[in-house]
């Protein structure tokens, strides 16, 4: 306390010679010394301090900006690239339709096809078979028919006991047989 | 307890007198200076602002094309940045973001870019220097722990009214170069004289706005040199009544301090703005009717 008490007496005592200033403790001369002392500074900060950490700052604000950009331009890209898979998704998708379709259409035609040429080829076989069998019974008919007239001929030459002329005789009974035919 | 509202003088110097405030003002620009340098020469190295391909990052996807081995060296480099951002420490980066905010602010309350960018340094400056004599007048060596010939050896810058009248002085001063190299010298003494004829109000507001210039050089130097002042003989005032509570109590106190010196540091950079700033714009805000000083000053207290 006593400090205190000597504080005021230094305060006055300075008041009685330079007034408030002088008990503030202001002097002209420390005040110059503060001025160029803060000047000193800020002419060092000016000029070696600020100008490196503002190009820096300049530097990550573009850099900022350009991504933000790059980004921007990143989207639009896949956007438009969505636009295209869609389109060509969907053209894709139509294209296969109608390959399908036109392989349907193709299927049933060779199918329609084929069933008539089968028809068609079963049609011949079986008449060819008709005709060879209508041949067969011909020729077996004729065979049957030349051993009748031999067996007749035999069968009359027994009966007789004579032979007659052979023409004679083929003549004879193939007369009878087209009188038994009719 | 010693408390004395004027620095005082351990010796003379060439005539000049070397108070105990000028010892510790001394070592805080020195470790400004340093650190600030130190700050630049970080923000000179490319960490901050290196380009990691954005187009590489996005279309990698098949391990073995040659577009994701260069993603894989971009992830590496960007691992690489990250932890040399990190090795830059916290208080790097606190004085890269305060540049950048207070800097940005010059230039949202001057719209003026030229002046804004005039006056940013300057502005940036006094921030920092208040700062940092805040700070040092709370450091543990500060008062009667060290003592030369019975005076404390140590004092605050700002508790010192030579340091907060110099600031003071030098922002008013500052504020009329700028006003006179936009509104010319004419136009500069029309803000003050204004013809009683003509505009019987504007011309009374005018004088009044002569007597504000030095009632600001008061206020500016009164308000830091108070709050210094009273920061200092508070902890002081603490410490003796704690006595051994005081450790409990004192660190609660130190963060207070602390908080109380960035907000008058940047009390004292952003009325420096303003002042400057409406110094500028007083012109502009004839025709757009007050909008720009309100809104600077709308912008000052927020």
């Amino acid at each position: 306390m006593n400090n205190m008490i000597s504080l005021i007496a230094t305060a006055e005592t300075s008041a009685e010679s330079g007034g408030v200033f002088g008990a503030l403790g202001i002097d002209w001369k420390l005040l110059i010394l503060q001025a160029i002392a803060f000047g000193f500074l800020v002419f060092i900060l000016a000029k070696w301090v600020y100008p490196p950490i503002l190009k820096m700052l300049d530097r990550r604000e573009k850099l900022i900006e350009d991504s933000v950009k790059a980004a921007k331009e990143a989207g639009e890209k896949a956007e438009s690239a969505a636009a295209e898979i869609a389109s060509k998704l969907k053209k894709a998708r139509s294209d296969a339709d109608d390959i399908v379709n036109a392989a349907r259409e193709q299927s049933t035609q060779i199918l329609a096809d084929s069933e008539k040429e089968a028809a068609r080829r079963a049609e011949q076989t079986v008449e060819a078979a008709r005709q060879q069998l209508a041949r067969d019974v011909e020729a077996a008919r004729k065979v049957l028919r030349d051993e009748t007239i031999s067996l007749v001929a035999m069968a009359t030459e027994k009966v007789v006991g004579e032979k007659v002329d052979t023409s004679k005789d083929a003549k004879l009974i193939r007369d009878a047989i087209k009188e038994s035919e009719k | 307890m010693h408390i004395s509202i004027q620095a005082e003088t351990l010796f003379h110097l060439f005539g000049f007198p070397v108070t105990n405030s000028i010892i510790l003002g001394t070592f805080g620009i020195l470790f400004l200076i340093g650190w600030m340098m130190f700050v630049a020469s970080k923000a000179k190295r490319n960490i901050y602002t290196a380009k990691v391909d954005a187009s590489v990052k996005m279309t990698a996807e098949n391990p073995h094309d040659d577009k994701s081995r260069k993603f894989q060296r971009s992830l590496k480099t960007e691992e690489r940045l990250n932890k040399e951002r990190k090795r830059d420490g916290f208080f790097t980066r606190l004085a890269l973001w305060a540049f950048e905010g207070l800097y940005k602010t010059v230039h949202t309350v001057i719209p003026n870019k030229k002046v804004a960018k005039q006056v940013a340094p300057f502005a940036i400056s006094i921030f920092f220097v208040v700062m940092i004599q805040y700070y040092t007048g709370i450091l543990p060596i500060v008062g009667e722990v060290i003592t030369f010939n019975g005076t404390p050896l140590f004092r605050p810058q700002a508790a010192d009214l030579n340091f907060t009248f110099m600031l003071a002085i030098v922002t008013i001063v500052a504020t009329q170069v700028w006003a006179v190299k936009v509104l010319g010298f004419r136009g500069n003494l029309g803000r003050y004289f204004i013809n009683p004829f003509k505009d019987p109000v504007g011309s009374f507001a005018g004088i009044l706005e002569l007597i504000g210039e030095f009632s600001r050089i008061v206020s500016l130097s009164m308000r830091l040199f108070g709050n210094v002042f009273a920061g200092e003989v508070l902890l002081v005032i603490v410490a003796y009544l704690t006595s051994f509570g005081s450790p409990a109590l004192l660190p609660f106190l130190y963060i207070f301090e602390l908080f109380i010196g960035g907000i008058q540091a940047y009390v004292f950079f952003m009325l420096a703005t303003v002042f400057v700033g409406l110094a500028v714009s007083h012109g502009d805000h004839q025709k757009s009717d007050h909008s720009a000083e309100s809104k600077q000053l709308s912008e000052a207290k927020v």
